[in-house]
Parts: structure tokens; C-alpha cells; sequence
């Protein structure tokens, strides 16, 4: 077994112990509080994606090497969905990702919300 | 003029760096998440004011991420009654020492009198 300097960045563990949103627009661009066990921050990547049978999506956190606070938080936005089109919520993961190493922490769950439609569109299906 | 170790969390400087959100019900309870410099998680508070009212931010020592960051509940505005947003200031203040962080404001807002949009 590998013997790891527990007080590096580099080689802890990465972990996300809170967020203060689960759920945000499909189109994207909510302000997510995270916080974590030590991080980089430029070695650093907030992972969105989905595993399902047909295909794999995808997406990453928005944010800059500063909006990471002391190496124990970050302050992102997050990216759109791949179909921004959805009737229903939908549920996907997010991981932190060391972007050198590949190695990721355990996810959370993130659920995306339909776009509210305008009232002419209301009303236009109304009509029909 | 006494010198201090910028490194203790005993003596330095406090400071707010940026919260999740800046206004919430005059109820209370919203649950905000804090940014800042280095605390003690069981020397420090969290001091909403405005005039002579004050009241503290509700968290627990395990609440307290690493030192640098506070997740808390509002407390409730003094008045339950207000028709417009009552601008207040929040300031992160060490315990033993009382040292105060510079302040940050906060904004109550009333309580949604129609939440169903009925006017």
C-alpha cells in the first residue's frame, strides 16, 4: 500500500462537507456555497455529470483560483444542463476533482429545475 | 504598542469575507453560509445589530468548517411587523477579547403578507 503525507493537498483525500444549495435552474449560473477537506486552487475542478445506460454527461463548476477561500471552500456557479428542455426535475451528481491527479471525492447529489415558462407560452399551449 | 502574532486565532484580526446571502426573513432562521479569516470555533460569535437591538446568529461548534468558514442561522428581528427591508449590521466577535470584525450589512425583510399573490 502506498503510504500518503495526510498533511499534503496534494494526496489527502478530497471531500465536500456541505453545500448550501441542492437544486438550481437548467439553465445554469446559480451561486453555490461548497465546503471542503483541503484543496488546491488551481489544482482544482467542481465535476456535474450524469451516468445513465446510453450516454455520459458531463459539466464543470464555474469559478476562478480566487473564489477559492482558504483552501477549504469555493464559491461557484453552476454550469447549464445538457437539454435545458426538461418537464420534470432532474437529478445528477457533482464531485470535486483534483484536475492533475484525476482522483475525485465521493459526489453529491444535485437536482436541475425546469425553466419557469412565460406566460405567452402558457397561454399559447392554453389555446391549443 | 503591542506586537501579535497574525497567525494566532487568540489575537488576530477578524474578518467577514463574503456571505451566501445578504437578506432574509424578519422571522429568522434563514440559514446563511459565512466565509472568513481564521476563528476559534468555540471563541467566537456572531452579533446581528441595529440601534439598541441585538441578537446573536444561531450555530454549534460543529457548524464551524476548518476555521474559515460559519454556517448559521439568522436570529429574529426585533420587530415582526416591519412593512419595509430594515438594513442591519452583522459582525463576527471574538469572545474573549470581544474584538469585533468589521461590519457587514444584512437586510430583514417582511414577511410575505399576501404568499399567494391573491391582490
Amino acid at each position: 500500500n502506498p503510504i500518503y503525507d495526510s498533511k499534503s493537498p496534494n494526496a489527502s483525500n478530497l471531500k465536500i462537507s456541505r453545500i448550501d444549495k441542492t437544486f438550481g435552474s437548467v439553465l445554469g449560473g446559480d451561486e453555490i456555497f461548497l465546503l471542503c477537506d483541503k484543496v488546491q486552487k488551481d489544482d482544482i475542478e467542481i465535476r456535474f455529470y450524469e451516468e445513465d445506460d446510453e450516454a455520459c454527461w458531463e459539466a464543470f463548476g464555474d469559478f476562478s483560483p480566487t473564489d477559492v477561500h482558504k483552501q477549504y471552500a469555493i464559491v461557484f456557479k453552476t454550469p447549464p444542463y445538457h437539454c435545458t428542455e426538461i418537464e420534470r426535475p432532474v437529478t445528477v451528481f457533482l464531485q470535486l476533482r483534483r484536475k492533475k491527479a484525476g482522483d475525485s471525492s465521493d459526489p453529491k447529489q444535485f437536482t436541475y429545475i425546469p425553466q419557469v415558462q412565460d406566460k405567452e407560452e402558457v397561454l399559447r399551449k392554453k389555446q391549443k | 504598542k503591542p506586537i501579535y502574532d497574525k497567525k494566532a486565532t487568540t489575537t488576530s484580526q477578524l474578518k467577514i469575507s463574503l456571505l451566501n446571502q445578504y437578506s432574509g426573513s424578519c422571522h429568522g432562521r434563514t440559514e446563511v453560509f459565512m466565509l472568513c479569516d481564521k476563528v476559534q470555533k468555540d471563541d467566537i460569535e456572531i452579533l446581528f445589530r441595529h440601534g439598541s437591538w441585538k441578537a446573536n446568529g444561531e450555530f454549534s461548534q460543529t457548524d464551524v468548517h476548518r476555521q474559515i468558514a460559519i454556517v448559521f442561522k439568522t436570529p429574529p428581528y426585533q420587530d415582526q411587523d416591519i412593512s419595509e427591508g430594515v438594513e442591519v449590521s452583522v459582525v463576527l466577535r471574538r469572545i474573549s477579547d470581544q474584538m469585533e470584525s468589521e461590519p457587514v450589512k444584512f437586510t430583514y425583510l417582511p414577511q410575505n403578507i399576501d404568499p399567494y399573490e391573491v391582490k
